[in-house]
């Protein structure tokens, strides 16, 4: 029985994580906490270095990354904020870093709780990113991100996102592979397109100029690839667990033969289903979405999941004002049709299973309804 | 003595900056990895070529010292032994770089970080940093500027790092002195390197070597060591030039009248003075 | 939705540049305006022009025989003219 963070941290341990730059923010401390006291007893073997900001960590990541080590980190809303000048370097350098995300609303005003728009602001860093709906998820996560991201065909880093104190801070049972299982799913990182070495002198990170619009080509092209290789990693995964995640873009629940249907990521994803079970048994004809992956926007995946649902909704638990929810106005696009954009639990707050039923009953319209 | 920085770049005619880390890559050697945080030397590759034999890796302009502390971690993992040098900026280094080099001193991080100090945010084209000295003209600071610079060598001293200095490329014998020091030391090293600009100083480029031996042999460039807390000047000019014959040579001071130049004169003889009265060697008490 | 006109290039799409010293490629002897020139006869090769040029572009052979002006290189700053009375300059035609 382990919390998020301790998935989190355990995914880093399984992945042999040999660079952990770090910075505490609350509600991800305990991540770096455990990691430093498996450095300490010896359980792990990686170089523990508490940096002085999270710009100087996601700096000592990429730099890390770029001398061709395995990294690992883990930060949280102002923390995930105040690394986005360099979240972008990251990904036009093709750096594979992996950073755990444990969602907390972003101030001002100030709150401790979950909602996504920390992770959301960062979709157009050139990160791929991924929703966790329970602790198990998360340290699968973790280490299917280092095989996802090395790929050759990918070669970009990936945040996984955890909520806070819903799942970081919460007790679940999880099964922990072993660490032969996973060196034989992961092999060590040994890349040839980026290493800091004198026999081999490269200069990354200057100017391109004119080339720059090349090289962006080559950082869409590979998040395109990544759909793929997350599906083709999923499905390894699966045989070796017997846990496969929808095949790691999105995950349907009775969707068959529903006519209204609602879409969500992250851990309310888990009282969404218990509300379609209970509404299912009364007859009603519900289904829900999960979006495991927000980049890359599984767009192909969501219209055939949805294509024969009348009525659709998305519950965003963020905003972005002057435009709605964003996961809302992505899917719209991509469905081309109406879509109920329910704004709720933003900074954390509580939504339940009475609320949903109630959503449930108001799909198909084409406005933006907060749900308090 | 092979070349680690050889030509075909794009700064500029007389570019002290680039002599500095030419310099500095003869005496480190192949065996270095080059941190640079932005400034006028991050255009020195620019895709397709570079002028660099080692390996140089370019993030942003204020982390030079976080991915040199990585860096120190990272080459130890892929048992590759080099010489970290960061090259970085003044403006990167006094202002916006500031905690990033104090969280790299702090660790003792084992590597040289050497700011290229022309006294201003330099590729910008001359905007007044915290490093800009007093009465300088920049185009943020067109009457002047009003405050005094930093002292970042006792900041870096505060820190408790081994080895602390400030050095010039006019005085190439001192500078290299200095590289060879600061590899030696075990723990970081920090050497602020005084790099005349002529475009941004106002001075003919041919001029370039020649203004750096004015600002050590007028003393207003200090040319000093602080080895764990212990200062000791490594240059005592004989007898001052007059401070009148650096000012008057660059456009940046035009505007100073020659009662602000007696002031200036007055201030560096006070220092002097001192200097003179501990013997050039002192401890700095941290 | 369909993505045109770019396709993957793996290792080679990423924003590296593998080939060291490189830009010795590039000819920056047309910035000058004046031309620098070493009497080499007068010249004791103390080194001192080697020393101070910034873009590495004077060389001394090994066995001090040969001193010479890389002139593709060159960019006609005039700090070895400044610094060496043996060094004269001409405008470049």
């Amino acid at each position: 029985m382990i919390t998020g963070n301790g998935a989190a941290a355990w995914g880093a341990r399984l992945a042999r994580a040999e660079i952990i730059p770090n910075f505490p923010i609350t509600p991800q401390t305990a991540i770096i906490e455990e990691i430093a006291s498996w450095i300490a007893s010896g359980e792990m073997d990686a170089d523990f270095l508490p940096m002085e900001s999270e710009h100087s960590v996601i700096s000592a990541l990429a730099a890390a990354s770029s001398a061709g080590t395995r990294v690992f980190s883990a930060t949280s809303s102002q923390g995930l904020l105040l690394m986005t000048e360099m979240m972008f370097v990251t990904s036009g350098l093709r750096l594979p870093v992996i950073l755990v995300n444990v969602s907390r609303g972003l101030s001002a005003p100030i709150t401790l709780w979950s909602d996504h728009n920390d992770v959301l602001v960062q979709r157009d860093s050139g990160w791929l990113q991924m929703f966790c709906s329970n602790n198990q998820e998360v340290l699968d996560s973790v280490v299917m991100g280092y095989k996802i991201a090395e790929n050759s065909g990918v070669l970009l880093p990936m945040m996984i996102n955890l909520d806070g104190f819903v799942l970081s801070a919460t007790r679940e049972p999880v099964e922990i592979p072993s660490h032969d299982e996973i060196d034989d799913f992961l092999p060590a990182y040994n890349p040839k397109h980026t290493i800091l070495d004198p026999k081999e002198p490269m200069s990354m990170g200057g100017a391109v100029f004119g080339e720059y619009m090349y090289f962006r080509s080559q950082q869409r092209m590979a998040m395109q690839n990544s759909k793929s290789v997350i599906t083709d990693v999923c499905a390894e995964w699966e045989k070796m667990t017997g846990r496969g995640w929808g095949r790691g873009l999105v995950e349907p629940y009775c969707l068959d033969d529903a006519d209204r249907a609602l879409l969500i990521c992250g851990s309310e994803s888990a009282t969404l289903k218990y509300t379609v079970d209970k509404l299912r048994k009364d007859g009603e004809k519900v289904g829900m979405l999960r979006l495991r992956t927000m980049r890359p926007f599984p767009c192909e995946e969501i219209v055939d999941a949805l294509s024969d649902v009348e009525e659709i909704g998305v519950i965003d638990q963020d905003i972005s004002p002057g435009s709605g929810g964003i996961i809302a106005t992505e899917v719209k696009a991509c469905l081309g049709r109406n879509v109920t954009s329910f704004i709720a639990g933003l900074g954390g707050r509580r939504i339940g299973v009475e609320k949903y039923e109630k959503i449930f009953g108001r799909l198909g319209r084409d406005v933006e309804e907060w749900i308090f | 003595m092979e070349d680690y920085l050889v030509g075909g770049h794009v700064a500029c005619q007389g570019c002290s900056a680039s002599l500095g880390l030419r310099l500095a890559l003869k005496v480190l050697g192949k065996d270095t990895v080059v941190i640079n945080g932005s400034g006028c030397m991050t255009l020195l590759p620019v895709y397709p070529t570079t002028p660099l034999r080692v390996p140089w890796l370019h993030l942003a302009i204020e982390n030079s010292g976080a991915a040199g502390t990585a860096l120190y971690y990272a080459l130890r993992r892929k048992n590759i032994k080099a010489n970290i040098l960061c090259y970085a900026g003044d403006g990167a280094t006094y202002d916006i770089g500031l905690q990033s080099l104090s969280g790299a001193a702090e660790k003792n991080i084992d590597m040289i970080y050497i700011c290229y100090n022309n006294q201003s945010f330099g590729n910008t084209g001359h905007q007044r940093a915290s490093s800009t000295p007093r009465a300088s003209y920049t185009s943020t600071t067109p009457v002047g500027k009003v405050e005094m610079a930093k002292d970042m060598p006792a900041i870096m001293a505060a820190h408790r790092i081994p080895y602390v200095a400030t050095a010039c490329p006019a005085f190439p014998v001192d500078f290299l002195n200095k590289v060879t020091r600061a590899a030696e030391v075990k723990g970081m090293a920090f050497i602020d390197l005084l790099v005349p600009c002529p475009v941004g100083w106002g001075f003919d480029p041919s001029e370039g070597i020649d203004i750096g031996r004015l600002a050590v042999r007028t003393g207003m460039w200090k040319l000093y060591e602080i080895t764990d807390g212990r200062v000791n000047l490594t240059y005592i000019p004989k007898k001052r030039r007059r401070v009148s014959e650096y000012l008057r040579a660059q456009a940046r001071f035009s505007h100073l009248s020659d009662d602000d130049i007696g002031a200036i004169q007055a201030e560096v003889d006070r220092e002097w003075d001192e200097l003179e009265a501990r013997g050039y060697e002192y401890e700095l008490g941290i | 939705m369909k993505i045109i006109n770019i396709s993957y290039d793996g290792e080679s799409g990423v924003p590296v540049i593998r080939e060291p010293a490189s830009a010795l490629k590039n000819n920056t002897g047309t910035w000058r305006v004046f031309r620098p020139t070493i009497d080499s006869d007068r010249c004791v090769r103390c080194g001192k022009c080697w020393v101070f040029c910034p873009e590495g572009a004077i060389h001394i052979d090994d066995d001090d025989e040969d001193i010479w002006i890389d002139y593709d290189h060159c960019k006609g700053c005039g700090i070895c003219v400044n610094e060496c009375r043996f060094i004269t300059a001409q405008r470049e035609v």
